[in-house]
């Protein structure tokens, strides 16, 4: 339950249609130059080779991945940071890069993130009041009388004294301010939230605070979120649906409950192993991969992952898998699961 | 929720921790030139020939009315570093704020949006810095002529590049802070960004550069006048008094040059000593750490 | 496992350390009379959250607090001797040769301009008189311990051409190279990938299997407690609130904050809700009277808010600082 039984009624977004964004045959490549003055391109960083996600209001989308997953790009894709270098991203229905003034503007408002360092999210110089109604001002929505109102709304909302808003981001703890980190993002009125590990810079005994509040939010408003992870446990209690990424690609998505009980992907069985016990007696038979996680700019060719595979076929060093379904909306790309 | 109650008022806090010597001298200094009018001193641009060369009091034929004794033209020495003062500080603080005005639009704009605006920015500036400063001044100032405020632009037009290569690096790693991407999730303009954003959190870097380049301004301009190319005579001016005074050392009256050069020297060095301070006691708190 | 018959190899007693600034107005308690002791080829646990003193504990034990900080009270007994009366030359004879550290940023660990091999060479030059002749051999020896492929290869690189699981195995490479008896391991595989921690704590396992090494582990995360360690000591806020072996511990915890931190750790498969400790690690400089945990503690009652708690030894090898602890509840 939420701290305060204080019903978050002015919404900015008009409209209770559903929102939804979507990555297909999403490739993110960096390129590597050389040279002083001809800025020749030796090797590309291929961060996301291939991606088909699509996240919804009302969902809560978990990714996990380690290093050179490429789960950082994906959010970045989203958040108009970063640019595809191949395929589709849409908002809607509509390319994110063909959209007009007033479209982007929606968009910009219907999606905002929240990052993982609390003491590099809010801007050093100003009062926590200008923080969360930045997004709004920016906006032009309401005028500045509402502003205050509503930025004592959203503080009461994630749980804190409303009279913190005359105060500055280095007056307050790290927990404090991920949850004006969190007030900032939903004061536009925002539907989908991109969550980039929320918790990983937090003490721990304040994580379960943020996390439980973020769920009820979430509950409450009925948003969408897409929670990027590299704690599958973690993730596994706050997410609907699940997507392993490796290397860019994503490897198994599912309904969180399903992959729970049916685990298809080698990697995805070796990442599981990985999340320690949670008691000396529930020590498991540990999958240890061998070898380090590969560099994006040198992918091996065929199955990326089948250099570290415990159980590869011949068919894995040739020829790349793609994502099918094995199950109930439960997706692998593995050349186990396919009849070859 | 007992935070607001402990914060410290910053007023009080820097006198409590400034260095109290250089800052003593520079009230002294810059409150007895803006003040000069008011106080007992002599005309500094007119003399009394009768007078002339007279040493500081504690010598044999000085006298009190003539503290610091006279130059050459029987005026007061004490009267002219007084009201000298005033011309330096001018001129320098006049430099000093265009030159960071200048410097740090350049600075952030370059920073701020990369590409070629910021290759055309920080080349042009490269060339600029390979000009030598004082033959700039010198060629400026035969052609423009003589005169404070010309000296003020050219001054500033040396300086500004400085500004410009410190904050622009400044900027390109603000850019990359989460809370400047934040920023341009929340969909504001990047006018907005620099704005509230990067030019907020580079002031302490303007602040700090623009006390220790003071300093500097006052030595150039010293520099400049003493070449013959500054503030004109017969305005009270320091350089001009070293330049003035320079033959007489030989003759013995040293306290044509050794008044104005080391208040100069006391000048910039108390101004060293204040940036110094401010550059640490400014970090701390920008960087979040108590 | 803890047999007190024997003698432990390290043994702290009422150690404290403050942090002194702003002319001495500002005192923080990063530590306040931690007791305890160390049994040869142990494994044990430091867990507790950022500002515990867990990080405070180790620089206080081989004398390399930052500038500001400073030992004030404790003995720490290693080999028959209290560590914190030796200057500095002598404690150099002991960081390294005796007793190792490994930190978390193993990037921070190396220095950038200098090779793998030339890093541990250095550092057995140093303790041992091996001539150098045989250092290379050594310095292979260990990269192929510590699972290091082409340790040839590897040796010639510099730390910032390796991943940053490699680099964290160059690291134990260079902690164990002189043979200590004593590794304290200030949470190493905090910013490794899952996967890698992984092969690392194995690593760790094996090799202590084999040298019977002492190993310290200094962590935030309770999974690793359970997967490595045999006997766990809880800090909060500069102190040490419950000592235990670890499955008695995770069974039966005694202290509030213990309690607290395992019932709000996720386990992979439990999807029940769970309910976290209300408010947040308090301010070191500006410790609550009473029990340093009472405010945020669910049993807490008068006596919590008003007197340092006792600390109670409940069984050979159980003990707790707490005025009420959980003893009767299952």
């Amino acid at each position: 339950m939420l701290e305060t039984s204080y019903r978050y009624e002015i919404k900015m977004n008009e409209s209770n249609r559903n929102l939804t964004i979507e990555a297909k045959s999403l490739k993110v490549y960096f390129p590597v130059t050389k040279g002083i003055i001809s800025d020749k391109v030796i090797a590309w960083i291929k961060a996301l080779d291939g991606i088909d996600l699509s996240i919804t209001k009302g969902q809560i989308v978990g990714i996990v991945g380690e290093s050179g997953s490429g789960k950082t790009t994906l959010a970045k894709i989203f958040l108009l940071l970063e640019k595809a270098t191949e395929g589709k991203v849409l908002f809607n229905g509509k390319d994110l890069y063909n959209l007009n003034k007033k479209e982007l503007k929606e968009y910009r408002q219907s999606v905002q993130a929240v990052f993982q360092d609390p003491f590099a999210s809010l801007s050093p110089r100003l009062k926590i009041k200008e923080i969360i109604a930045e997004p709004i001002i920016v906006s032009k929505k309401l005028s500045k009388n509402d502003i205050e109102y509503k930025v004592a709304d959203l503080l009461r909302l994630v749980g804190l004294d409303p009279i913190l808003m005359e105060v500055f981001p280095h007056e307050l703890s790290g927990g404090q301010r991920q949850r004006i980190a969190i007030a900032r993002a939903l004061s536009t009125g925002a539907d989908l939230i991109i969550l980039d590990e929320p918790t990983s810079a937090l003490d721990v005994s304040v994580r379960l605070q943020i996390i439980n509040l973020l769920m009820d939010i979430q509950k409450q408003m009925g948003l969408g979120y897409l929670l990027i992870g590299h704690d599958l446990a973690m993730v596994s209690y706050m997410s609907t649906h699940i997507g392993v990424m490796y290397l860019g690609r994503i490897m198994e998505f599912s309904e969180t409950k399903d992959l729970l009980k049916n685990t298809f992907h080698p990697y995805t069985k070796a990442l599981f192993s990985a999340s320690l016990p949670t008691h000396p007696k529930h020590k498991k038979i540990s999958i240890m991969l061998s070898g380090e996680i590969p560099n994006p700019i040198d992918i091996p060719s065929g199955c990326r992952f089948y250099p570290r595979c415990l159980e590869k076929k011949l068919i894995c060093t040739q020829k790349e898998p793609s994502l099918l379904c094995v199950g109930d909306k439960h997706l692998v790309a593995c050349h186990l699961y396919t009849d070859e | 929720m007992n935070q607001i109650q402990f914060r410290s008022n910053p007023v009080i806090d820097i006198l409590k921790k400034i260095p109290k010597g250089p800052a003593l001298i520079l009230i002294i200094l810059i409150t007895s030139s803006i003040f000069a009018d008011f106080l007992p001193l002599h005309n500094p641009e007119i003399g009394n020939p009768r007078k002339r060369l007279l040493p500081p009091f504690w010598e044999e034929r000085g006298t009190i009315e003539y503290p610091l004794g006279t130059d050459t033209m029987g005026r007061d020495i004490l009267s002219r570093l007084v009201y000298g003062a005033r011309v330096s500080l001018i001129v320098a603080f006049g430099a000093v704020i265009i030159a960071s005005i200048i410097g740090t639009v350049a600075g952030v704009i370059s920073g701020f949006f990369g590409g070629w605006i910021d290759q055309i920015i920080m080349r042009f500036t490269d060339a600029w810095l390979s000009i030598p400063m004082v033959m700039f001044g010198m060629l400026m100032a035969t052609i423009v002529g003589p005169g404070v405020f010309n000296i003020i632009i050219i001054m500033s037009l040396v300086f500004w590049t400085r500004y410009a290569r410190v904050i622009r690096s400044e900027t390109l790693s603000l850019k990359t802070r989460d809370f400047v991407q934040l920023a341009f999730i929340a969909g504001c303009s990047k006018l907005w960004i620099m704005r509230k954003h990067i030019l907020p959190n580079v002031m302490n870097s303007v602040i700090t550069l623009a006390s220790l380049q003071i300093g500097i301004a006052i030595v150039v301009e010293a520099s400049l006048t003493f070449l013959g190319v500054g503030v004109p005579s017969p305005k009270p001016a320091w350089g001009l008094m070293l330049s003035e005074g320079r033959g007489g050392l030989t003759a013995g009256y040293w306290w044509l040059v050794v008044f104005p050069g080391g208040t100069i020297a006391l000048l910039v060095m108390s101004f060293n000593i204040i940036g110094d301070w401010l550059r640490l006691y400014l970090d701390p708190h920008y960087r979040n750490i108590e | 496992m803890m047999n007190n018959e024997k003698k432990p190899l390290l043994q702290i007693t009422n150690l404290s350390t403050y942090f002194f600034s702003f002319g001495g107005k500002r005192i923080v308690k990063a530590l306040d009379r931690v007791s305890f002791e160390v049994y040869e080829a142990e494994k044990i646990a430091i867990i507790g959250e950022s500002g515990c003193g867990k990080s405070t504990l180790c620089f206080s034990i081989l004398q390399v607090l930052p500038p500001g900080a400073k030992v004030v009270g404790g003995k720490v007994i290693f080999e028959g001797e209290n560590l914190l009366e030796k200057n500095q030359k002598e404690m150099n004879k002991i960081r390294g040769k005796k007793i190792a550290m490994i930190l978390q940023d193993s990037m921070v660990s190396l220095d950038p301009v200098f090779t793998i091999g030339e890093q541990i060479g250095e550092t057995i030059r140093h303790h041992t008189s091996i001539k150098s002749v045989h250092i290379q051999e050594k310095i292979i020896q260990l990269l192929l311990s510590f699972r290091i492929s082409e340790p040839m290869k590897r040796a010639k690189q510099y730390p910032h051409e390796l991943s940053g699981g490699m680099r964290q195995r160059v690291v134990g490479a260079i902690a164990l190279s002189c043979q200590p008896r004593i590794l304290i391991a200030d949470e190493p595989t905090t910013n490794l990938d899952v996967t890698i921690q992984l092969q690392y704590l194995n690593l760790l396992k094996e090799i202590q299997k084999n040298t019977g090494l002492t190993l310290l582990f200094i962590t935030h995360n309770l999974g690793i407690v359970a997967e490595l360690c045999e006997r766990v000591i809880v800090m909060y806020a500069g102190k040490i609130v419950e000592k235990s072996p670890v499955i008695d511990l995770f069974d039966t915890p005694f202290h509030p904050y213990t309690k607290a931190l395992l019932n709000s750790s996720f386990e992979l498969g439990d999807l029940s809700k769970k309910a976290p400790i209300k408010g947040e690690p308090p301010d070191l400089a500006n410790l609550p009277t009473g029990c340093n945990f009472h405010p945020r503690c669910i049993f807490k009652d008068k006596k919590c808010q008003m007197e340092d708690p006792p600390e109670i030894q409940l069984s050979q090898n159980r003990w707790v600082k707490c005025w009420k602890p959980l003893i009767d509840m299952k």
